[in-house]
């Protein structure tokens, strides 16, 4: 099975992230993270460190913290205190210098971020034609290309077997192709940290099989994934983070 | 020091800045040509706007029989256009924010006021639509004299109006009873549109030349690079959830 816009692009480990300088190990690195909404507190002092190419689960019950902390190293969402490090670089500092780290991101929410009244293909070259864009910017002011969102597309489409279904409309898509269409549309940019947030959940048992082999060969990219399901967190990733009540409470290995 | 500052900007600042500005520009373009793709493919709400606004002219046809005047016409013509921009802002943000879709725009590699600009782009050209379709039931029903240079009025009307609803939308997307929200303050917000707008439309019908309604026109502009400013200021803060 080919890799996820990984090996196969090149990219990863030894692709953006030497980009950014060949000693950047550390993929997230968060210092005191508190997130509070009106007088209560979502996340309370939280620190951790993610190395590159590592696969991290967060782990914890409903109301743990695990979607605000992932929307927070997603830059989607502004701590009320610490400091987010995305690959050595601050990702709050500025609003371009946040906008320039989430071409490193590739998100997967709760929600699905595909519009019902577009096919998959027009989705996905939607959000692909938005990030090329900012590859032109690049080459304006004097940086690298890449290759084209074309080429990546369709590594994907095969990648996660999505090739019968490019031309139809998202509203008439599975809950579980749904979801292979939104992990394409998050890897469309090739980026180098992969946020999934609670991946496996509402699908069926073959559908979570799918998925979990499909995460084993993001390989060469950090992967940092939700999920109150313990087993399931296992079987992709190597390290767990135990989230309670907004604080860590455990680091394990998985 | 400011000095430092000056010595700072160089070709290459210049070159970043325009860069951003072009790649600002270019993913609001897309985001515009995306909601106008869905809205055409969904095209119920479009529908609803059409109807509601042929049908309101035709009830002002039906009061003012072909002898409405200028003012009249002007004044039908703005209050219609008003309320279908509340219409059309009502689902602006709301629909993104709702289906959670905005936070799939909020991963763009792009400052926020890219997605405010592309939601004004497109509320602009639904309204302009709006306008051609209302100025043509003007001529007909209304017996409106046409000029084109009313549709340049129209065309600076809309792109005011979608400025104001559009960062309105933004404003009240997170908020409880958002509908309401948006139709109590989009009319405060919009006021100077709607006195500039109607005063030139009025004037227009009445065979003014575009030198004549200069002033009005003047404070459409003035209207825009204020909510402009308002917008790249604060929008930043307003996205956030």
């Amino acid at each position: 099975m080919a890799t996820a816009g990984g090996d196969s692009s090149g990219r990863g480990e030894s692709g953006k992230g030497s980009e950014r300088g060949e000693n950047i190990k550390t993929a997230v690195q968060l210092e005191g993270v508190s997130k509070r909404f009106g007088y209560f507190f979502a996340l309370k002092s939280i620190s951790l460190s993610v190395k590159v190419g590592e696969f991290v689960a967060l782990l914890g019950p409903n109301g743990a913290g695990k979607t605000t902390l992932i929307k927070i190293i997603a830059t989607q969402m502004k701590p009320t205190a610490g400091t987010v490090k995305i690959f050595g670089e601050n990702a709050f500092q500025n609003s371009s210098k946040t906008a320039e780290l989430r071409r490193e991101i590739g998100l997967v929410a709760h929600e699905s971020f595909l519009y019902d009244e577009l096919t998959v293909r027009e989705n996905l070259a939607f959000y692909a034609k938005l990030f090329s864009l900012n590859k032109a910017r690049e080459r304006f002011c004097g940086g690298c290309g890449g290759s084209s969102w074309e080429e990546t597309l369709s590594e994907l489409v095969e990648f996660l077997n999505l090739g019968r279904w490019l031309d139809v409309k998202a509203k008439h898509l599975s809950y579980g192709l749904r979801k292979r269409a939104d992990i394409a549309r998050a890897l469309i940019h090739r980026p180098s940290l992969v946020l999934l947030d609670e991946p496996f959940g509402g699908l069926d048992e073959s559908s979570r099989e799918l998925l979990a082999e499909y995460f084993k060969c993001f390989k060469g990219k950090t992967l940092i994934l939700s999920s109150h399901s313990y087993e399931w967190a296992k079987r992709v990733c190597e390290r767990g983070i135990l989230l309670e009540r907004g604080e860590v409470k455990q680091e394990i290995c998985l | 020091m400011p000095l430092t500052k000056i010595e700072k900007w160089d070709a290459s600042t210049g070159a970043t800045t325009a860069a951003t500005a072009f790649a600002t520009l270019h993913t609001a373009l897309k985001i515009a040509e995306k909601d106008l793709r869905v809205e055409f493919r969904r095209s119920y709400e479009l529908l609803s706007v059409l109807t509601f606004s042929l049908a309101s002219i035709l009830v002002c046809s039906f009061v003012s029989g072909a002898s409405a005047t200028p003012v009249v016409s002007a004044a039908f013509l703005w209050v219609i256009l008003f309320f279908a921009s509340i219409l059309v802002f009502t689902t602006s943000f709301t629909r993104e924010a709702d289906k959670g879709t905005l936070l799939g725009l909020k991963t763009i590699p792009c400052n926020a006021l890219a997605i405010l600009l592309g939601k004004i782009f497109y509320g602009a050209a639904l309204l302009f639509l709006v306008e051609i379709v209302l100025l043509a039931c003007a001529v007909v029903f209304l017996n409106a004299a046409f000029r084109a240079e009313n549709l340049f009025v129209f065309f600076l009307g809309a792109l005011s109006l979608a400025s104001a609803g559009s960062f309105i939308s933004a404003l009240v997307m997170f908020s409880e009873g958002k509908t309401l929200l948006l139709s109590f303050l989009l009319f405060p917000v919009s006021l100077p549109v709607l006195i500039s707008g109607s005063a030139a439309t009025a004037k227009m019908l009445g065979g003014s030349t575009l030198g004549e309604i200069m002033p009005a026109i003047e404070l459409l502009i003035a209207f825009l690079l204020l909510i402009f400013l308002v917008m790249s200021l604060t929008f930043e803060f307003v996205i956030e959830e």
